[in-house]
């Protein structure tokens, strides 16, 4: 593979997670002014591994990565906690020493390609803008590479597309220039915000299996951040579920969608449409808006749209099990499926 | 691109026609009969009537305004009273001067400008930043005409660096070292006020640029802080700039006229001056049409300009 040439393969044995978050903590603004929007959020990735964070808007998911990356807005700022990129601490580091890790250690496909390409460059330029500054290429050796990198997305006649502007693609083009931007490096983790969100539906289910192929082929990682289980179901092997900043249940793909211990990810699983349903059955919203980060709402952040809330859901912030035995880690002082939970993972589809 | 220059050029057809019309509609509006003005109030009524034949005022408006056409289109402008010589040579001999200025301050407020704008941008509310605003405030109050008088109080009678005025050609015949002396107080006052709109301009857009999210991309490419700002957001930052750097080459060039008569400088300004305070109707018309055509032109280029920075607009 063209790919493979020129970066060494990467040995496979290295031990735990290429990319570990513990405990992270993000806010805004300062003092008596300070909003949290993520708290106390712990993942980590193992290599070549496609991990799954799913939640509504505003749940803090972009945020995560984002601070993940050291990209947080103006005003954002890392509270607590740890990101570990092979055991190293990237908190703290200073956007110089930060550089080296984006785009070749972790690279980020953002949501919107049309905004997230710049539209007073060419396509090639941007793309090469990296490899000739700072990956020591040259001028036509990047060019070579840009072609070949459009080719593996897909882009037909990839060396014509590289002198086109941005808005002369079409929307699933340009969010296949963006994916060959991200993987230009050979990145080791592949951070994938809502990548298909504007795109229409068939476009959506190609450029997700385009980015499941490209992991599988160059052994990244992927981080797939969306509103949507079922962009989830078809491409990670894991699931976290964020709701308000916090990490509420993490799991196996199959045994979140089997049997899900959230009443949150529940709820979401039966908001979900499915063709095989009746039609005449409407769907399940959520009753409901998500909390605004800036008040809080005490204990289970959930427990005013939850159905199975009791007092000391009101009262306690109930904390992430660490997932004992058959069940997985979830953050509910009711846990109400508990022996549906079980049975479904006995027989499980 | 070509097309698009060609396209954009057709435009400009009807507003120089249009200015033509107002600058001819100029010497009619003045109360009083032209003849008048032109001879002054003791010449004779034999010589009057003289006059309205030669000018053809007793025709009927419309064939006025087509002998003007004709003239001009011949580059008769008329012969200017108070320089005793055709009004298109007073203007050709001082359109150099003038343009020299213009493009000297131009050029100081443009490169000055989008470098203190940038360099602000960079650290929204810091020391800096709020160090531009208030030199932005004090440059955009200040009269350049006040301004121009401190300069040479401080800098040519106190400090006696630099001459005051009395260019009397600059054309660089008394050595470039000589024009550079005498242009730099003239060029700085001049300049002031495009600079600080300029800087202003740029930073704000800057500041409107750098939350895109293409340069979180670029940033998340690796891309440095320095190449983001220069090559990222300056370049998308750059339309609104231009079109602000545009609209002051225009304000350059009637600002020239007070700037020009405080330093004494030998351009059009000055002469506009000169003629404004005696009447020289001729020399006034003159003079507008030709800063009228070279506000077009240059609001002209400065399109083109935009559409090079902005590949979208080549489209339509």
């Amino acid at each position: 593979m063209i790919l493979a040439q020129s970066s060494p393969l990467r040995p496979i044995s290295a031990n735990g997670p290429v990319l570990e978050l513990k405990n992270l903590g993000v806010a805004y603004g300062r003092g008596a002014a300070s909003v949290q929007v993520v708290h106390d959020v712990s993942l980590a990735v193992e290599r070549g591994e496609a991990l799954g964070i799913v939640g509504e808007s505003g749940c803090g998911k972009s945020q995560t990565m984002l601070a993940a990356l050291g990209l947080l807005p103006r005003g954002g700022r890392i509270t607590s906690g740890q990101v570990l990129l092979e055991g190293q601490d990237l908190v703290g580091r200073s956007p110089r020493q930060m550089r080296p890790v984006r785009g070749r250690e972790i690279a980020l496909i953002s949501q919107d390609a049309l905004t997230s390409l710049n539209p007073a460059m060419t396509i090639g330029k941007q793309m090469a803008e990296p490899m000739i500054h700072y990956g020591g290429m040259s001028r036509s050796a990047a060019r070579q590479r840009c072609t070949e990198l459009l080719d593996l997305v897909g882009i037909p006649g990839a060396a014509a597309r590289l002198a086109s502007y941005p808005h002369e693609l079409s929307g699933g083009m340009r969010q296949r220039a963006l994916i060959a931007m991200a993987i230009s490096a050979n990145p080791k983790v592949l951070i994938a915000d809502e990548p298909t969100t504007a795109l229409d539906v068939t476009t959506q289910s190609q450029i997700l299996r385009l980015i499941d192929s490209l992991r599988k082929e160059l052994g990244m990682a992927l981080i797939l951040i969306t509103h949507d289980l079922g962009v989830v179901a078809g491409v990670a092997d894991r699931v976290a579920v964020l709701y308000a900043g916090r990490v509420v249940e993490t799991a196996e793909t199959e045994t979140l969608f089997a049997a899900p211990r959230h009443p949150y990810t529940k709820a979401l699983l039966d908001s979900i449409a499915r063709i095989e349903d009746d039609v005449a059955e409407r769907l399940n919203p959520i009753p409901g808006l998500p909390p605004d980060p800036r008040n809080p709402v005490s204990g289970c952040a959930f427990h005013p749209r939850c159905e199975y809330s009791r007092e000391i859901c009101r009262n306690a912030l109930p904390i992430l099990e660490d997932g004992t035995g058959a069940q997985h880690p979830v953050r509910c002082h009711v846990d109400p499926f508990v022996s549906s939970s079980l049975r479904a993972v006995g027989g499980a589809r | 691109m070509l097309s698009f220059i060609f396209n954009r050029g057709l435009q400009i057809v009807p507003v120089i026609i249009g200015v033509t019309l107002a600058t001819f509609l100029l010497a009619q509006i003045i109360p009083g009969d032209p003849a008048d003005v032109l001879l002054g109030s003791m010449a004779s009524e034999e010589a009057r009537q003289q006059l309205r034949v030669a000018l053809g005022l007793n025709e009927p408006i419309y064939v006025q305004y087509a002998i003007y056409l004709k003239n001009l289109l011949q580059g008769d402008l008329g012969q200017s009273f108070t320089f005793a010589q055709p009004v298109t040579q007073v203007i050709v001999e001082r359109l150099f001067n003038t343009s020299l200025l213009a493009v000297a301050a131009i050029l100081l407020a443009s490169v000055a400008g989008v470098a203190a704008g940038t360099w602000a941008a960079l650290r929204p509310g810091s020391v800096r930043d709020q160090g531009l605003s208030v030199i932005v405030l004090f440059f955009n109050s200040m009269p350049s005409f006040w301004l121009g008088l401190v300069l040479i109080l401080i800098f040519g009678l106190h400090l006696r660096l630099l001459p005051i005025g009395g260019m009397q050609d600059a054309t660089g015949s008394s050595g470039i070292g000589s024009l550079v002396a005498h242009m730099a107080l003239p060029t700085i006052t001049l300049a002031a006020w495009s600079l600080a709109v300029i800087a202003r301009m740029t930073r704000s857009s800057i500041l409107d640029v750098i939350n895109s999210d293409y340069i979180r991309t670029a940033r998340s490419r690796g891309v440095s802080e320095v190449r983001i700002v220069l090559c990222h957001a300056l370049p998308n930052a750059m339309p609104s700039v231009i079109t602000v750097i545009g609209m002051q080459m225009g304000f350059l060039l009637s600002g020239a006229v007070l700037t020009e008569t405080v330093f004494s400088w030998p351009g059009i300004g000055l002469a506009m001056y000169q003629a404004i305070s005696t009447r020289d109707i001729p020399l006034i018309q003159g003079g507008i049409l030709v800063l009228a055509v070279a506000f077009v032109l240059i609001n002209f280029a400065v399109d083109i300009l935009y559409a090079y920075f902005n590949p979208k607009i080549k489209l339509g």
